[in-house]
Parts: C-alpha cells; sequence; structure tokens
C-alpha cells in the first residue's frame, strides 16, 4: 500500500515546489499521478488471481471488492487535474497548488479510506474526506450559493456519521475489536432489542445518506451543481462508492442476522428513488444537476443491490459503481466543456453542438450510452445483475426497476439530443474549439469502460 | 442538625439570596458576599471550638484575611464601576450585551 | 502598566491555581481560588474603559460568590462528616453544591451566562487567560471529588454541550463564539469526569491547545468580529489558510486533533452503558461546528472585498512574536495519529 500511499505524499513538495507555470505544474502533477495509477491497475491485475476467493488476500489484507475502488480513485485523480486546467488558469501560482494539494491528500484520504482494515480507521477517514471536498466545493466553487451547498454537504453527512461512529464504539464493546481481520470470527451477534435496531440504522445510515438513498439526497445536486469540476468529479465518481464501500463491508461483517428485515423500507425507498429522481432528470434544466440526480438514481440501484444481500446483488453493485464512477465523471467534464465555452448550465443555451464541436458529440454519444446502460457496457451488466437479485427479493420490485431503466434510457438520450442535435441557436457562432486536452480526458475516462467489455471478470468480485 | 449548623446555613443562604434575587446595587451585592463570608467565619471558628483541636483554630483567620482581600477588591471595582458609569446601580452595567 | 505589577499579578495567578492544585484541605483550595481571583481583577480592568470595569465587576461578582459557595459546602461537609479532606468529600448534599459552585466558576451551562459578556469586555490576552488558566483551578478540584454516578455531572454536560452550541449560532462578535465555544468544549469534559478523570485531563489539554491557537490567530489580526475577520485575509494569507483547520480541529473534525478528545470520551461513554448520551453530545457538536464552519466561511472559503490600499499588509514584517501561535497550531492540527500514545496516557 505504501507503494501508492508515498509517491502521494511525495505530490504535496511536487506542488509545493514546482516553480513553473500551471501547464508544467497541471502537466507534472497528472503524470505522476497517473503513474501510481499505473501501479495499482498492475497490483490489480496481479491481484485477479485472488479474485475467486472469498478470503481476504496477501496485498493489503482486501476483499475481492476491494482494489477496484482504490483503483477507481487512483485513475480519476490525475483526470481531475486535466479537467480543472481552464477553471485554474486565471488563479495565482499559489492558489493553484493549494488547489493540487487538496486533491492530493483527498487521494491520500481516499486511498487510506478503502484500504482500511480497522472500523475505526475507515470512519476516521471518511471523515477526513469531507474536509478537502468541503473547500473545493466552497472555495472553488463559482456561486455564492456553494457556501449554503457546502453546509448542507458537511451537516448531512456529519449529522448522519456521528450515530454510526457511537454504533462503532458499541461494537467494540461486543466484540473487543472493530479490525476487519477479526471481525469476521467473532461471535455473530445476538441483536434482537429494539436497542439493537437502532444499533442496526446507526451503522447504515451514515452510508445510505452519503450514497445518497433517495429521502437524504438533497445535499448532492446542490453539491454537484456549485462544486467546480473536479469537485463534481470526485463526489460522483469515488465518494459516493465510499458509501456504497461502507455498506457492503458493514452488511457482510456485522449486519447479517436483522437486515433481513429491517432494510425493507431502505429497499423501497431506494426503489421508489430511482423512479422519483428519473422523473426529475425528465423535466430539468441544469446539466449539472441533471447528471447529478442521474446519479442519485444509479445509487438507488446499488442500494437496493447490497441491500437484498445475495453475490448477484453484491456483484451488480459493485460492478455499476465502478462502470457509473467512470460514467458520470465523463459526464461531468463534458458538461464542464460546455459550461467552459458558454459559461452556463442551462441546456437550453446549449443546443445543436454537433454542428461546432462534431468530435465531442462523439463522446457524448458514448457517455450517453453509457449511462443508459447500452448491452455490451459494464453498466448493463451490472443494471442486469441488481435487477435479477431484486426480481428473486420480489417480483413486485420490476414494476419500479423497469419503469427506472425506461426513464434512465428518456433523460440520457433527452440530455444528448437536447445539447448535441439539432439548429444551432445564433448566439454560438463562435465557440473555442475544442483541445486535445479534452479528448485525453474524454479517452482516459471512456476507454478503461469500453474495455472492460472484454474482461468483466475484473470487477465483479463474488460471480465466478 | 445543630442550631449552630442552621444559624449559620441560614445566614449564608440569606446572603446568597440577597445576592442573587436582589440586584439593585453593587454596594448591595458587596455587602451580601461580606454577610457570607461572616457566617463562614462563624462556622468556621465554631467548628474548631467544638473540635477542640488548636491546628484548626487559625483557620478563622486566614479565612477573615483573605475575605478583606476581596472586599478590598470589591470596593476597588466598586470605585472604578462609579468612576466608569456614573453610578453603582446594577442595571447599568449592561455595555457588553452586543 | 508596569512590567513589575504585571509580573507580581501573573506570579499570583500562577500561585492561586498551584495552591489549589496541591491543595488537600477545602480552606486552602479556596484561598487558591480566590487569590487567582484577586489576581486576575486588574488585569481585566486594567485598562480604564467602562466595558472592561463592567467585565472585571460581573467576573468579581460570579467567581466571589462561586468560592463562597464552595467553601460553605467545604464548611458543611466538615461539620456533616467531620474532616476537611478534598479526596474522602463523602456526603452527597455538599458534592452537589460543590459540583454546582464549580461549574458556576467554570461556566457551564445553566450557569453560563457570565461567560460570553465577560469575554466581550476583554482583550484578547486576558481572553486567552481567561478561556485557558483560569479553567484549569476549578476543573482540578472537579476532578478531585469525582461524584460516582451523577446524573447532574451528565445533565450538565449534555446542557453545556448544547447550551454552547445553542448560544453561539447567533452571535457575530468573535469573543462571545469563542465563550461559548469553551463552554461547549468544557461540556464534554464535564460529561466524562466520573468515568475517566484522567481522559478531562487529556480533553483539557487538547483544548488548551487548539482555544490558544485560536485566539493567537485572531490577536495577530486584531479581530474581534466576523467582518474583521473577513478582511484579515490580506494581513496574514498563509495564517488565513492554516486557520480554518484549527477551528474545525476545536469542532473535533476528525483529521485533525480536536477529534481524539472527543473520539476517546464518546469510546467511554459508550462503554459506561451510555450510547444515548454519548449520540446526542456528538450531535449537538453540530451545533458548535455551524458557527466554527461560518468562521471558515468569512475568512479563507470567501475573498472578502477589500480596498486597494489595505491588501499589501502581509508584506510587512508583523511586530508580534509568532512562534508560540506556529507551534500552538501545528499542534491543534496534526496531533491525531498520536492518539495510540493519548490512549496510553489515559489509561496509565
Amino acid at each position: 500500500m505504501v507503494k501508492f500511499l508515498f509517491p502521494t505524499l511525495m505530490l504535496h513538495i511536487h506542488a509545493d515546489l514546482t516553480n513553473y507555470r500551471l501547464m508544467t505544474l497541471i502537466t507534472q502533477s497528472s503524470g505522476h499521478r497517473l503513474m501510481i495509477a499505473m501501479i495499482n491497475v498492475h497490483l490489480t491485475l496481479k491481484m485477479a488471481q485472488w479474485l475467486d476467493e472469498q478470503h481476504l488476500n496477501p496485498y493489503m489484507a482486501q476483499t475481492p471488492y476491494l482494489p477496484h475502488f482504490v483503483l477507481l480513485t487512483c485513475w480519476l485523480l490525475p483526470l481531475m487535474i486535466i479537467s480543472s486546467q481552464h477553471h485554474m488558469a486565471t488563479e495565482p501560482i499559489n492558489r493553484q497548488r493549494t488547489y493540487i494539494m487538496l486533491l492530493t491528500s483527498l487521494q491520500f484520504f481516499l486511498i487510506l479510506a478503502f484500504s482500511a482494515t480497522e472500523l475505526i480507521m475507515f470512519y476516521l477517514m471518511f471523515e477526513a474526506t469531507l474536509l478537502p471536498t468541503l473547500m473545493i466545493i466552497t472555495r472553488w466553487g463559482n456561486q455564492a450559493e456553494r457556501l449554503n451547498a457546502g453546509m448542507y454537504f458537511l451537516f448531512y453527512t456529519l449529522a448522519s456519521s456521528l450515530p454510526l461512529l457511537v454504533a462503532l464504539l458499541l461494537l467494540q464493546n461486543t466484540t473487543g475489536t472493530l479490525s476487519l481481520l477479526t471481525l469476521q470470527y467473532s461471535n455473530p451477534l445476538n441483536l434482537s432489542t429494539y436497542a439493537d435496531k437502532l444499533w442496526w440504522a446507526g451503522c447504515l445510515i451514515a452510508f445510505l445518506v452519503k450514497m445518497p438513498l433517495y429521502g437524504a439526497h438533497l445535499w448532492l445536486p446542490k453539491a454537484h451543481v456549485e462544486a467546480p469540476v473536479a469537485g463534481s468529479m470526485i463526489l460522483a465518481a469515488v465518494l459516493l462508492k465510499l458509501g456504497g464501500y461502507g455498506m457492503m463491508r458493514m452488511i457482510l461483517l456485522v449486519l447479517e442476522p436483522l437486515s433481513k428485515e429491517l432494510s425493507y423500507p431502505f429497499i423501497v425507498f431506494a426503489l421508489w428513488g430511482v423512479v422519483m429522481t428519473g422523473l426529475i432528470c425528465l423535466r430539468q434544466t441544469d446539466l449539472k444537476s441533471l447528471i447529478a440526480y442521474s446519479s442519485v438514481s444509479h445509487m438507488g440501484l446499488v442500494v437496493g443491490g447490497i441491500l437484498v444481500q445475495t453475490p448477484w446483488g453484491f456483484a451488480g453493485a459493485l460492478i455499476l459503481m465502478i462502470a457509473h464512477g467512470l460514467t458520470s465523471s465523463a459526464l461531468f467534464c463534458l458538461a464542464n466543456t460546455n459550461y467552459e465555452r458558454i459559461h452556463s448550465r442551462n441546456i437550453l443555451l446549449a443546443r445543436g453542438l454537433q454542428m461546432v464541436l462534431p468530435l465531442m458529440t462523439t463522446w457524448w454519444f458514448i457517455a450517453s450510452l453509457a449511462n443508459l446502460a447500452l448491452p455490451p457496457l459494464p453498466n448493463l451488466m451490472g443494471e442486469l445483475m441488481i435487477l435479477t437479485s431484486l426480481i428473486n427479493w420480489s417480483p413486485w420490485t420490476l414494476a419500479l426497476t423497469g419503469a427506472g431503466v425506461l426513464i434512465t434510457a428518456s433523460y440520457s438520450l433527452y440530455m444528448f439530443l437536447m445539447t448535441q442535435r439539432g439548429p444551432l441557436p445564433t448566439h454560438l457562432i463562435a465557440l473555442d474549439p475544442s483541445h486535445s486536452r479534452e479528448h485525453l480526458l474524454m479517452a482516459l475516462h471512456l476507454l478503461p469502460l469500453l474495455l472492460l467489455i472484454f474482461k468483466p471478470h475484473l470487477i465483479w468480485g463474488w460471480v465466478s | 442538625m445543630t442550631p449552630i449548623l442552621f444559624a449559620f446555613s441560614s445566614a449564608f443562604t440569606l446572603g446568597l439570596t440577597g445576592l442573587v434575587f436582589h440586584r439593585v446595587h453593587l454596594l448591595s451585592a458587596l455587602l451580601c458576599l461580606e454577610g457570607m463570608m461572616l457566617s463562614l467565619y462563624i462556622a468556621l471558628s465554631t467548628w474548631s471550638l467544638g473540635m477542640g483541636s488548636a491546628s484548626s483554630s487559625a483557620l478563622p483567620l486566614f479565612l477573615l484575611a483573605i475575605s478583606a482581600c476581596e472586599a478590598g477588591a470589591g470596593l476597588a471595582i466598586l470605585v472604578a464601576t462609579a468612576r466608569t458609569h456614573g453610578t453603582d446601580r446594577l442595571q447599568s452595567l449592561n455595555l457588553l450585551q452586543w | 502598566m508596569s512590567p513589575y505589577i504585571l509580573a507580581i499579578l501573573l506570579f499570583s495567578l500562577g500561585l492561586g491555581t498551584t495552591i489549589t492544585f496541591s491543595s488537600t484541605h477545602w480552606l486552602l483550595a479556596w484561598v487558591g481560588l480566590e487569590i487567582n481571583t484577586l489576581a486576575m481583577l486588574p488585569l481585566m480592568a486594567q485598562n480604564h474603559h467602562p466595558r472592561a470595569v463592567e467585565a472585571a465587576t460581573k467576573y468579581f461578582l460570579i467567581q466571589a460568590s462561586g468560592a463562597a459557595v464552595l467553601l460553605f459546602a467545604g464548611v458543611i461537609n466538615a461539620w456533616l462528616t467531620g474532616q476537611w479532606d478534598i479526596h474522602q468529600a463523602a456526603h452527597p448534599l455538599p458534592i452537589a453544591i460543590i459540583t454546582l459552585a464549580l461549574s458556576l466558576k467554570l461556566g457551564l451551562a445553566p450557569l453560563h451566562s457570565w461567560l460570553p459578556e465577560v469575554f466581550q469586555g476583554l482583550n484578547l490576552t486576558t481572553n486567552l487567560i481567561l478561556a485557558t488558566w483560569q479553567k484549569l483551578a476549578p476543573l482540578a478540584l472537579m476532578l478531585q471529588i469525582q461524584p460516582p454516578h451523577s446524573s447532574l455531572l451528565i445533565f450538565l454536560g449534555l446542557m453545556s454541550t448544547l447550551g454552547g452550541g445553542w448560544g453561539g449560532l447567533n452571535q457575530t462578535q468573535l469573543r462571545k463564539i469563542l465563550a461559548y465555544s469553551s463552554t461547549a468544549q468544557l461540556g464534554w469534559m464535564i460529561l466524562v469526569v466520573q468515568f475517566s478523570p484522567s481522559l478531562t485531563t487529556l480533553a483539557i489539554l487538547v483544548y488548551v491547545v487548539t482555544t490558544s491557537a485560536t485566539f493567537l490567530t485572531l490577536k495577530l489580526n486584531k479581530a474581534t468580529n466576523i467582518n474583521m475577520l473577513a478582511i484579515s485575509w490580506a494581513k496574514a494569507p498563509a495564517l488565513m489558510a492554516l486557520t480554518p483547520l484549527v477551528l474545525l480541529s476545536l469542532a473535533g473534525l476528525p483529521p485533525m486533533t480536536g477529534f481524539m478528545p472527543k473520539w476517546l470520551i464518546l469510546q467511554e461513554l459508550s462503554k459506561q452503558g451510555l450510547p444515548a448520551t454519548a449520540t446526542i453530545t456528538a450531535l449537538t457538536a453540530l451545533l458548535s461546528l455551524y458557527y466554527y464552519l461560518r468562521l471558515t466561511y468569512a475568512m479563507t472559503l470567501t475573498m472578502f472585498p477589500n480596498n486597494i490600499t489595505s491588501t499589501p499588509p502581509w508584506r510587512l514584517p508583523s511586530a508580534q512574536l509568532t512562534l508560540p501561535l506556529a507551534i500552538l497550531a501545528l499542534a491543534a492540527i496534526s496531533l491525531l495519529p498520536l492518539t495510540p500514545a493519548a490512549m496510553a496516557l489515559v489509561a496509565l
């Protein structure tokens, strides 16, 4: 693990000592990070031989579903730096350095969170990611509403995760340990009283809010809309997955017996949320808000998949989280390329862009299709596995998930058609052409997604 | 409860009640504090008399000395308040609410 | 003020607290507290401003009556049990009175309304002494009496975290905000004092470090309300980038030192079978977090408009000594990894 933690720490020093223009800083920093990501890819492929086992593997003491999250983090952080180039170009060098150092510490905390073998350590790092994210949102966002968004972000997360801390401390009192390595061999808990049910809720609600579950999701669209592009990317791609990851850990390790009955309302909420947020997307005029709500809708499926607790459910949730991480991050990048040219997030102002940015339309096309889960893409694989396990849980869920899939397809196409097709409005004649930086960015997002079609074995964890 | 315990307890409580509920003049607050101190003085001296121990017979004097210092500081504050606020009414001590 | 007199006053402050620390006799503890108060008063009223004098008056009345009630409880204890030893105060009535008197002196929640006003009247250096050094003596007595199974302490602790959080929400004055923050922090310490006194010691240590860092920052910027804090980015930009971390450490957000005592306190509470209390306390900390976060917003996360003549002061060397601030701020931010060592110390 030190193999990527130490280089990540070195990035702090690098950002501080580089005395060149922004371009150099960004190129070096992101290049450095991509190298870290490559080490990570190498390790993950090496770990693939342990994927079939249910036990913790010798590398980083991790379960089969873990390396993907670290990999996702390491892969997306350099992309965030590349995408922020335009946003940072007008800032003085010290602020650029601070920005890059914030992203670096975020990467550091996220790697530690995903590879923690101790639940308290995981909790600490889970909380530690809040602070850099808050700063990115509120310091580098654009509108005045960003302050409100930061408040929402911080307080939703903290109010739900402080009970988690108490719940974890209680767990430590009963089992005597919080280490994931020994916790799986401890005696199953006898959970029967009313207080135990509250404890169960305390353990899960932090992650459900982080995911976010429909009903506790109000912070997410605000944060997404107000954050700069890097903030939106990291939120959608990695921070939401922190919730999913934590749920998998907690449910598998300690919450087993109670989850069967108690997860009922949460599954209902999640599936209802799939439909509702999909409908919200359909009438959305704000591009970033649309993508944010689409994230909520996809995460609803993930919550459902995790809470029914079948191997297929878990595997589907895992696949969908990875695929959605890449897809939504790509969509936020695309939205940002629009924003940099048009200076508005409004869909109505940015129509018919195929005429001026034809190559970008290709990327929009692929990203939208990935968002609506077109057949060979891993997104579809994840959704199908979740749907199957949900039908197995109760056939009636088909009504909600079916409607959800349909609506997802509609709003993805709506987004694509509204922004790309049709006549070009007259105010959009003199746009910047798309830069090769942006093409590189999109390629780095979408190529892994496309390549995963050929070897989905890498990310499906349980099903072998 | 012995009569002495009752006597100094009620004296102290009266002093405290005066301090807490009768907030008109700073001087009266200081007098209430003095009253509380004197009741404690009586308590201490009767305690050491009752115990008959020579080592604790100096305690009331310590108490008196320190409470005299305290009364002196209180009077100094009274003077300072009179000079800055022009009165010793406690109601005029309202500058710090904003 | 003449440096000799200042030295005498500061030494008497130290003397009073030390006497209280080392006393086993209630009268001696009271003497220490009184010397402490008497030495503090001239420091407070040193500039003859009406606000300073008013603050000194209020401080005097509260501290004198608190100390008198404390001694009264000691006398009652002596009359009822026949001995003056602090450690062996066994009768429940004097213990309850002493707890209340000490919480009046500390500024715990139902008895805290004097604290913001006194803070508001003083300059930041005196405030720093008041918020840190002056808390030590009463807290040391609180640690020594150790009332067992006291729901009074739980009540005081919960009320303090709640009242400290609630009161600060409506404030724009930094000194009042810090007063409420001190009440909230002391609430955490009081909650755990009957279960693990050494944990309280750790908590007050961390509190002293973080609060000192905050006060020294404000002192460097000469800031007493949010507006003045908002334009301080022009005076010390690097410090202003660091201060949010110090403030959030005071609030107890995880990657910073301030989380350590809160974590250990919550652990102790849940170990003692009080998970509901632990959860409520943790959630009331969010109230305090709100105003720390607002300070952070005003200070660093937004760029307050500033006229062009007031932007260059950061180029000029500051006349104030910044080494203590640097050390304290660093300690306030980055000591969380030392938690295992702190736990070992607590377990001693």
